[in-house]
C-alpha cells in the first residue's frame, strides 16, 4: 500500500513516515502544500495523511483539489485544530477520518489500517483466499495452516494483491502502490518480487494461488 | 459599619424643609393680613355703634333730650357705652354690661384695646360728635357730646384662633403631601439604580457580551450606564484577545507535542540498535529546545506587553549584534540559497537594552530568512543619526498592503502554515512589544523595487557613537 504524508513539521513527519514504513507501507512525504498537491494528483496513493496548516497551500484546499480530480485515495486529516466545526468541515470536505494532535502513534497506525481495509472493501482484519490466511494487524501469513515467512516488501506485495483478490493487477499498479515513489522504477523488479513471493507461497504442496496473466499482470485467487 | 446617607432621605428631608418654610411664611403673612382686615372692620363697626349711641341724644329747646333704652336686638352683644356732655355730665349709658377697667389716655377717634371689667378684653373708642338738634331749636348752642363705646373682642379672637389652626393644618398637610410625592418619585428613580446594580451583578467573565439597558433610564443615569457599557465592550474585546491567545498557545504547542510523543513512541515501539534510540533522543532534544524557545518568546512577549523589560541600558554595537544573529541563521539562509549582506558600518552603536534589542534583531532576521523567496537576498542597514536603528530588507515577496500592519499582531501568519522553529507567529508581535519598551517603533513597507523592508526607528535617536569597536 502506498501512502503520502503531507506534514510540514519535520520531526513529526519523520516519525510518522518511519512508523508507517515499519508497518510495511510504502510512504512518501511532502513538506508543503504545493508539493503535497502535486504528488497527490500525480501518483495513485491509497491513503493520504494530511495536515491542515501547511505552507504554500492549506490542507482543506488540497483536499478539495484532490476530490475535484477524482482522487480515490482515502484521506486522514491530522491536525491541531480540534473544534467541532473544523472536524465537520474536514469530513464534509471529503476526508475519510480526522485525528487531532497530539495523538498516539498506535492510533494513527490503526486508523490507517482501517481506512486501507475499507478502501479495498474488506471489513475484517483477516483475509482468507483458499488455504491462504493473511492477518493484516499481526502482519502474518499462513498457507495450509503453516506460517509463511515473508520480507517486508514481499508482505506488502501480497497484501496489495490480497486486497484486490481475483482482480488482474498490472505491473504498473504494483509499482505505484507497493514501491515508494522515491525509488527508481526498474524493468523487472516487480517480476523479481512476484517470483520470490510465489516460491514462498508454493513452499508447501498446494494448488497455485498467484497466477501470471500474460501481457496483463498478476492475479491472486480466483475471481469472486 | 457606619450608615451611608440615603439619597432618598436627603431629598425628602430637603423638600419637606423647603415646602414647610415657604408655606409657613405664606400662612403667617395671610394670617396677619386677614387679622388686620378683621380688626379694621371691627373698629368700623365700633365707630358705627358710637354714632348710633350719639344719635339717641338731641339738643332740645329745654336742654338735652335722651331717647328711651334701645331694644336688646338693636344693640351689639356686649356693647358698653356712655354719652357725656362736653361739661362732663353723663347723659346716657348702658346698664349691666361690663365696661373697660381704665378709660385714661384715650385719643378721640382711635380705638384701643383695653381690659374689661369681669375679664376679657375689648376695643374702646372715644368720639366727640355734634348732637342732633330738635326742630324747635332755632339757634344751636354749639355744644358737643363725648361718646365712649366698648365691645368685647372675644368673637374676633375666636375667629383669628380658628384661622391660625386652619392655616397651620393646611401648611402641614401640603408639606407632607409634597414630601410623599417626592419620596415616591425618588423611590422610582432609585429603583432604576438598584436594577442597574442587579444587572451589573449578573455580568461576569462569561457574560461580557451583555449590556445595560439604557432605554428606560432617566437622562441623568444614561451617561453613566453608557460609560459602563463602553467599559464592558473594552473588557469583552480584551478577554476575547486573551482567550484567543490562550487557544493559540495551546494550539501551537500541540504540534511539537505530537512530534515529541510520536518520536518517543516510535523509539519504544520495537527493539532498535543504540544509534536508533540516540537519533530519537536527538530529535526529542531538538523539539524540546524549540518548545522552550517558544515558551521563552511568549514570556518575553508577556513581559514586553505588561511592564519594563529590563532595567539596564548600555552601548550596543549594531554590526556585531547583527553578525552574531545572522550566524545563528546561516544554516537556514544556506538551505534557501539566500545572499545576506550586513551593511552596517563598524562601530555603529546605540544606547539601549541589549537583551531586548538582540531579540528584535534575531526575530527580524529570522522573519526575513524564512519568508524571502529561495535565491533572494537579505540586507541590514543602520543610520542612528537619523533615528533609524535597524533596517532589514529582503527581496520579497512583498506583503499585501492590508497586512503590513496586521503582521505585527500575535499569532497572525499570512501563510496558512504552521511555522516551525523560531517562527510561531509571535516573533513580529514580540518585536513590536520590545520596540515600544525601548522607545522605538517598527514598521513594514513595500518598496517600489519589489523589496520588503522592516524598519526600527527610535523617537529620540539618542546615544549615537561611532568607532567603538574599530
Amino acid at each position: 500500500m502506498r501512502l503520502l504524508v503531507i506534514e510540514d513539521y519535520d520531526p513529526l513527519a519523520r516519525a510518522m513516515v518511519q512508523a508507517l514504513r515499519e508497518s510495511g507501507l510504502s510512504v512518501d512525504h511532502a513538506a508543503d502544500g504545493l508539493e503535497g498537491l502535486r504528488r497527490g494528483t500525480e501518483s495513485p496513493y491509497d491513503l493520504i495523511v494530511l495536515d491542515l496548516m501547511l505552507p504554500g497551500l492549506d490542507g482543506l484546499s488540497i483536499l478539495a483539489e484532490l476530490r475535484r480530480c477524482h482522487s480515490e485515495a482515502a484521506v486522514l486529516i491530522v491536525t491541531a485544530r480540534d473544534a467541532l466545526g473544523d472536524r465537520i468541515v474536514g469530513l464534509d470536505g471529503g476526508a475519510d477520518d480526522y485525528l487531532v494532535k497530539p495523538f498516539a502513534l498506535e492510533e494513527l497506525l490503526a486508523r490507517v489500517r482501517a481506512l486501507l481495509r475499507r478502501r479495498f472493501g474488506a471489513s475484517s482484519a483477516v483475509i482468507e483466499i483458499a488455504d491462504l490466511r493473511l492477518d493484516l494487524v499481526a502482519r502474518t501469513v499462513e498457507r495450509a495452516g503453516r506460517p509463511v515467512p515473508l520480507s517486508g516488501r514481499e508482505y506488502a506485495l501480497l497484501e496489495y494483491l490480497a486486497c484486490r483478490r481475483g482482480q488482474v493487477v498490472t505491473r504498473a499498479e504494483i509499482w505505484a502502490h507497493v514501491f515508494s515513489g522515491s525509488e527508481e522504477p526498474t524493468s523487472n523488479v516487480v517480476d523479481v518480487y512476484v517470483g520470490y513471493l510465489r516460491r514462498k507461497l508454493q513452499a508447501v504442496p498446494a494448488p497455485p494461488l498467484l497466477r501470471t496473466r500474460r501481457g496483463l499482470g498478476y492475479q491472486l485467487g480466483a475471481a469472486e | 459599619m457606619s450608615r451611608r446617607w440615603s439619597l432618598q432621605r436627603r431629598l425628602v428631608g430637603s423638600v419637606l424643609a423647603v415646602v414647610g418654610v415657604a408655606l409657613g411664611t405664606l400662612a403667617c403673612l395671610l394670617y396677619l393680613s386677614i387679622g388686620e382686615t378683621l380688626r379694621e372692620r371691627f373698629d368700623e363697626d365700633l365707630m358705627e355703634e358710637a354714632r348710633g349711641v350719639a344719635s339717641r341724644v338731641e339738643e332740645g329747646p329745654e336742654g338735652w333730650e335722651v331717647e328711651g333704652e334701645p331694644e336688646a336686638a338693636e344693640r351689639s352683644e356686649g356693647l358698653w357705652y356712655r354719652v357725656r356732655s362736653d361739661d362732663g355730665a353723663e347723659l346716657d349709658g348702658s346698664r349691666g354690661v361690663p365696661g373697660p377697667v381704665d378709660l385714661g389716655g384715650l385719643v378721640p377717634g382711635t380705638a384701643v384695646t383695653r381690659a374689661l371689667e369681669g375679664g376679657g378684653r375689648g376695643r374702646v373708642l372715644q368720639l366727640g360728635v355734634a348732637p342732633r338738634l330738635d326742630e324747635a331749636v332755632k339757634s344751636p348752642s354749639g355744644r358737643r357730646l363725648v361718646v365712649l363705646v366698648s365691645l368685647p373682642t372675644a368673637p374676633l379672637d375666636q375667629m383669628l384662633s380658628t384661622l391660625r389652626v386652619e392655616l397651620a393644618a393646611a401648611t402641614g398637610l401640603v408639606s407632607l403631601a409634597s414630601a410623599l410625592l417626592v419620596g415616591l418619585l425618588v423611590t422610582r428613580a432609585v429603583r432604576r439604580v438598584e436594577t442597574l446594580g442587579t444587572e451589573i451583578d449578573r455580568i461576569d467573565a462569561t457574560g461580557l457580551d451583555r449590556r445595560l439597558g439604557t432605554d428606560a433610564l432617566p437622562a441623568e443615569l444614561e451617561p453613566a450606564a453608557s460609560k459602563v457599557n463602553q467599559l464592558l465592550g473594552r473588557l469583552e474585546a480584551s478577554f476575547e484577545r486573551e482567550r484567543c491567545f490562550s487557544a493559540d498557545v495551546a494550539h501551537e504547542l500541540r504540534t511539537p507535542l505530537s512530534g515529541l510523543l510520536a518520536v518517543a513512541e516510535l523509539s519504544l515501539s520495537r527493539e532498535r540498535p543504540a544509534t536508533g534510540h540516540r537519533a530519537a533522543l536527538v530529535e526529542v532534544h531538538g523539539i524540546a529546545t524549540q518548545m522552550l524557545r517558544m515558551v521563552e518568546s511568549l514570556l518575553a512577549l508577556a513581559r514586553a506587553e505588561s511592564g519594563p523589560f529590563s532595567a539596564g541600558e548600555e552601548m550596543v554595537d549594531l554590526k556585531s549584534l547583527v553578525d552574531a544573529s545572522a550566524n545563528l541563521l546561516a544554516e537556514v539562509g544556506a538551505r534557501r540559497a539566500l545572499r545576506f549582506s550586513n551593511r552596517i558600518a563598524p562601530g555603529t552603536c546605540v544606547q539601549t537594552d541589549p537583551r531586548a534589542f538582540r531579540l528584535v534583531t534575531q526575530n527580524l532576521l529570522a522573519n526575513a530568512m524564512t519568508y524571502t523567496e529561495r535565491g533572494g537576498w537579505v540586507t541590514t542597514e543602520s543610520d542612528p543619526g537619523r533615528g533609524l536603528w535597524l533596517r532589514v530588507a529582503d527581496s520579497g515577496p512583498q506583503l499585501p498592503p492590508a497586512d503590513l500592519e496586521r503582521v505585527f499582531q500575535r499569532f497572525v501568519r499570512l501563510d496558512p502554515a504552521r511555522l516551525t522553529g523560531e517562527h510561531h507567529g509571535i516573533g513580529l508581535a514580540l518585536v513590536r512589544g520590545l520596540c515600544s519598551r525601548m522607545g522605538a517603533s517598527v514598521s513594514a513597507e513595500n518598496r517600489d523595487d519589489g523589496s520588503l523592508v522592516f524598519s526600527v526607528r527610535h523617537h529620540a535617536s539618542a546615544g549615537i557613537r561611532r568607532g567603538v569597536s574599530e
